[in-house]
């Protein structure tokens, strides 16, 4: 009974008090509304004339329930508090808590769950009489979850003014905690300049506070006091370096990318604190421009939604020079790796076997053979990645692969691995012997020779890796120039260890079978890769300029073999029928090269690539050819869209198709969720693509992206898995 | 061949890449350039394209009739004075419903006549779109946002319905109305003044 009788006490208080929200503050300074507990207070029991005393109010909110920042994002309204103070008392501006982002929907907000403390100084003027000064204020703000709520309440408190201050100590746990929730004060220098379609913050920071460095950052989010600024909703791309942070922001309604104003606002960092993220705001004054600097080594082309999911950005970087290294160290296995490539290997195998003959003859030979040929690995790799950063720093819309997007390069390929298949078949032999490549080592030759294999290996390394090479330049991309050099270097030495490792230790090769008729066998083996290789080529660039030029290019082919044939069936003879055959060589080599140059006199964008077997439209799987304007339109439609970005030459996307895209499953998950297939085709130059695959931070192709029915976009492997897309559209 | 396992070592060798990223929430309504056309159903059955009302002036005003912003136009007569207005000058109203089923402000075609006809609202039609095609499509953030679209198609005014981010009804009073500001430069022939704000309201409802 006595229960009853308190629970009803209970219902009735808290039912008057949010009729009636101010009545309940009349003792001391607190209010209580359906939703909220405020209470105003004090940081001063007294305070002097002439000082500031610092106010506090705190909105204690109920569970799944938030108020809003400043700047309150999409929707929603800033907390206000309206004062009515004795003549001559001036009110400072709000202190803000560090903001969270809140997503409602497609929708983002900036407000705070939980109890936040908003601090406002109050400055009494120097003659303020003495005595006991009645404070009002009114604050109104919107309490939302799903729903809005519009609450407001008044306090009423009376502040002693006296000769000297005294602090309410009952109150300084609160005021501490209060200060401790404020976003800091930052003095680095932030700029924001516009790139690509994108704002991009750069804040210099080496040192974040106390031992930490900005390599240690796992997520930054920037919160504008501008509400135009910034598209709240936006991901914002974040990287690190040991300069700093640079974030990539989607621009506002009032966000001039040309002329972007200087704009203030909390930077939110979140970061691996004992074993858990911690989130701390920074103030920064970010003025237009950019900061020189390193900005990205220790979060690769990464992305980070909000500041407070603490992704590990960096593989365990603790200081920059260790990250540097670690890069490093990987591009170098890398480059190991792709000695594996069946472009690469049987070239460099062959090679390699060309030393069992010699090595113990002339083993000094043979290191310097290993070491030019190394210089012709990365001079190569520096020259190709050069070239393909100036273009892109001259603005250029290329990407890797770049080389393969123009016909004549493609020709030129399949030429040059039909030539390798050839001569790997024994129709003629390179450098004067039958015996191999391993004959001119100790000839002057052999230097000339030795670089070439490296060059030869890089740009047979090309066709094959185009994928793999994409994802390093995506991430070379973000580095500085030297670190990005200093990552094809790594892989090119890579590349160049096994070789490399077997000309400084010829003992190695003892591991091989005995040499013998076995080595003949395998070489002639190995041309059928090379032919592949070539037919593959070949249909590479009837995909990109169709089937008259490929006919001009096929031809080419026959004369090429005609020109090996000629060439190989004179070699080593002397005379007149020497003589005959070198000319006819020579005429018909220069015939293929005619041919090949009728091949670039076709416009590289008659024909378009991709295979599409028309056993996609049977599943029922909508199927469009990307274009921005076309995304967008089923973006905002709510159509949840897989974006295939492939070309022709890219192998790794053919496999992808082959094995993943066009499996019943995968289609069968395409039609149940009415996803529509969008194609984007890079085989030849565009743009449009090229400008996607850098808001992603990628220079290459394949790439897939998935836009789910509500907007947010999800990035699947590049090696692609049946259950990675079906898991994907299925939302799982 | 070794093809795919290599390249799977490679990938993950040098780059160790976690992109885990989310779209925005990009409309393709752009001020100063052509408004998206769209086709809804309306609460009397009848439907509605935006393409009927070629060379005529359209507003677009997004709506939830539990939103305490909204509120805040209808009980003080506000957004019924301007649709009334509207409707003088031959402009056509629309109002948006883009609340998803089960979400507040989301209402039945029955449902929304009674609600014009009980608040004397004049809105030209009142468009159901449950499944929030239209309000993506127009990037419609809050209730009310406005949208002003002339008679070749082309959006002049894009944001808040006034410059008083408040759900209390004073603030009404002496407000600086953009939609008005924008249908009076369009009926002068002049260039919208004032033709992109930050909306202000409840988050409408997807």
């Amino acid at each position: 009974m006595h229960y009853m009788i308190l629970r009803i006490a209970f219902v009735l208080s808290f039912v008057l008090a949010a009729l009636a929200p101010g009545l309940a503050a009349a003792a001391g300074a607190s209010a209580q509304t359906e939703r909220i507990k405020a209470e105003l207070f004090t940081e001063h029991k007294a305070v002097a004339p002439g000082e500031t005393v610092w106010f506090a109010l705190e909105l204690d909110i109920i569970d799944g329930w938030h108020t809003y920042w400043r700047n309150p994002g999409d929707s929603g309204e800033p907390v206000r508090i309206a004062w009515r103070l004795p003549e001559g008392w001036s009110v400072g501006d709000i202190l803000w808590p560090t903001p969270e982002r809140i997503d409602v929907g497609p929708l983002s907000n900036y407000g705070h769950h939980g109890a936040p403390v908003f601090l406002v100084p109050i400055t009494l003027p120097e003659d303020a009489p003495l005595g006991d000064v009645p404070v009002e204020a009114d604050a109104t703000w919107l309490v939302c979850a799903d729903i809005c709520v519009p609450e407001d309440a008044s306090f009423a408190m009376s502040l002693p003014v006296a000769a000297t201050s005294a602090v309410d100590e009952a109150r300084a746990a609160a005021f501490q905690a209060a200060r401790a929730a404020l976003p800091e004060p930052a003095a680095w220098e932030a700029r924001l300049h516009g790139e690509a379609g994108a704002i991009v913050l750069t804040v210099s920071a080496p040192t974040i506070a106390a031992g930490v460095q900005s390599g240690d950052i796992t997520g930054a989010e920037f919160f504008a006091y501008d509400e135009g600024l910034v598209e709240h909703a936006a991901p914002q791309a974040f990287r690190a370096g040991a300069d700093g942070i640079s974030l990539m922001l989607q621009p506002g309604f009032t966000a001039d990318l040309d002329a972007l104003a200087a704009s203030d606002g909390v930077l939110v960092l979140a970061r691996k604190k004992d074993g858990g993220p911690v989130r701390q705001g920074f103030i920064v004054s970010a003025s237009p421009g950019a900061v020189a600097g390193d900005f990205a080594a220790f979060a690769p082309a990464g992305s980070v939604d909000h500041a407070g999911d603490g992704v590990p950005a960096a593989p365990g970087a603790e200081t920059g020079v260790v990250a540097v290294l670690g890069f490093l160290a990987a591009a170098f296995v890398g480059g190991l790796i792709l000695n594996l490539m069946p472009c690469v290997f049987p070239v460099l195998f062959v090679k390699a076997l060309g030393f069992a003959n010699k090595a113990h003859a002339a083993p000094g030979a043979v290191r310097r053979h290993g070491l030019v040929f190394t210089a012709g690995v990365v001079l190569s790799f520096l020259l190709l990645a050069s070239v393909f950063l100036t273009l892109r720093a001259g603005g250029a819309e290329i990407g890797w692969g770049f080389q393969l997007q123009s016909p004549l390069v493609v020709t030129a390929l399949a030429y040059l691995f039909f030539l390798i298949g050839l001569n790997l078949v024994g129709v003629f032999e390179i450098g004067g012997g039958a015996a191999g490549a391993g004959q001119s080592l100790t000839e002057k030759g052999g230097d000339a020779g030795a670089f070439f294999t490296g060059v030869l290996a890089v740009i047979a390394a090309t066709p094959c890796t185009a994928p793999f090479m994409a994802a390093a330049l995506g991430f070379a991309l973000t580095q500085p120039a030297a670190l990005a050099l200093g990552v094809f270097v790594a892989l090119g030495l890579g590349l160049a260890a096994p070789f490399l490792a077997l000309s400084f230790a010829p003992g190695l090769l003892k591991l091989l079978p005995k040499p013998g008729p076995w080595m003949v066998r395998l070489r002639q083996g190995f041309a059928f890769p090379m032919f592949a290789v070539s037919v593959w080529l070949v249909w590479v660039l009837s995909r990109q300029a169709g089937p008259d030029p490929t006919a001009l290019a096929l031809a080419g082919l026959v004369a090429l073999a005609f020109a090996a044939w000629a060439f190989g069936a004179v070699q080593g003879t002397n005379g007149i029928s020497a003589l005959v055959g070198r000319g006819a060589a020579l005429l018909s080599a220069g015939l293929a090269a005619l041919l090949a140059g009728q091949v670039m006199g076709v416009p590289p964008a008659v024909a378009t690539a991709v295979v599409q077997p028309p056993k996609v439209e049977t599943y029922g799987v909508v199927q469009a050819d990307f274009s921005p304007e076309k995304l967008a339109d089923l973006k905002a439609s709510g159509t949840p869209v897989f974006i295939d970005f492939t070309a022709a030459w890219c192998v790794t996307c053919q496999v992808n198709k082959l094995t993943v895209l066009h499996k019943p499953a995968v289609l069968e998950a395409f039609a149940d969720n009415n996803v529509v297939f969008m194609t984007a085709d890079w085989t030849n130059r565009d743009p449009e693509i090229t400008a996607i695959l850098s808001e992603y931070g990628r220079a290459g192709v394949p790439f897939y992206l998935f836009y789910r029915a509500d907007g947010a976009a999800e990035i699947l492997p590049t090696v692609l898995t049946q259950s990675a897309v079906i898991a994907a559209v299925k939302g799982v | 061949m070794l093809t795919r396992r290599t390249l799977t070592a490679a990938g993950a060798a040098v780059l160790a890449l976690s992109l885990s990223t989310g779209s925005a929430f990009a409309a393709s309504a752009v001020v100063g350039e052509a408004a998206p056309g769209f086709v809804g159903d309306t609460s009397d059955g009848t439907g509605v394209s935006l393409a009927d009302y070629a060379g005529k002036t359209v507003v677009l005003e997004w709506t939830n009739h539990d939103c305490p912003y909204v509120k805040k136009h209808y009980d003080t007569g506000n957004m019924q004075g301007l649709q009334t207005a509207a409707a003088d000058e031959d402009v056509v109203w629309l109002s948006v419903i883009s609340s998803a089923p089960g979400k507040q402000g989301h209402v039945s075609g029955a449902k929304a006549n009674t609600l014009t006809t009980s608040r004397n609202a004049a809105p030209a039609a009142v468009v159901l779109d449950e499944s929030g095609e239209i309000g993506k499509l127009y990037g419609a953030k809050t209730t009310p946002h406005m949208y002003v679209i002339d008679g070749e198609g082309v959006l002049r005014y894009a944001g808040a319905i006034d410059d008083k981010r408040s759900t209390k009804p004073a603030t009404v009073e002496g407000a600086t109305n953009y939609v008005s500001l924008a249908l009076a430069d369009m009926a002068e022939g002049r260039d919208v003044g004032i033709a992109e704000t930050a909306p202000y309201g409840c988050s409408v409802k997807y």
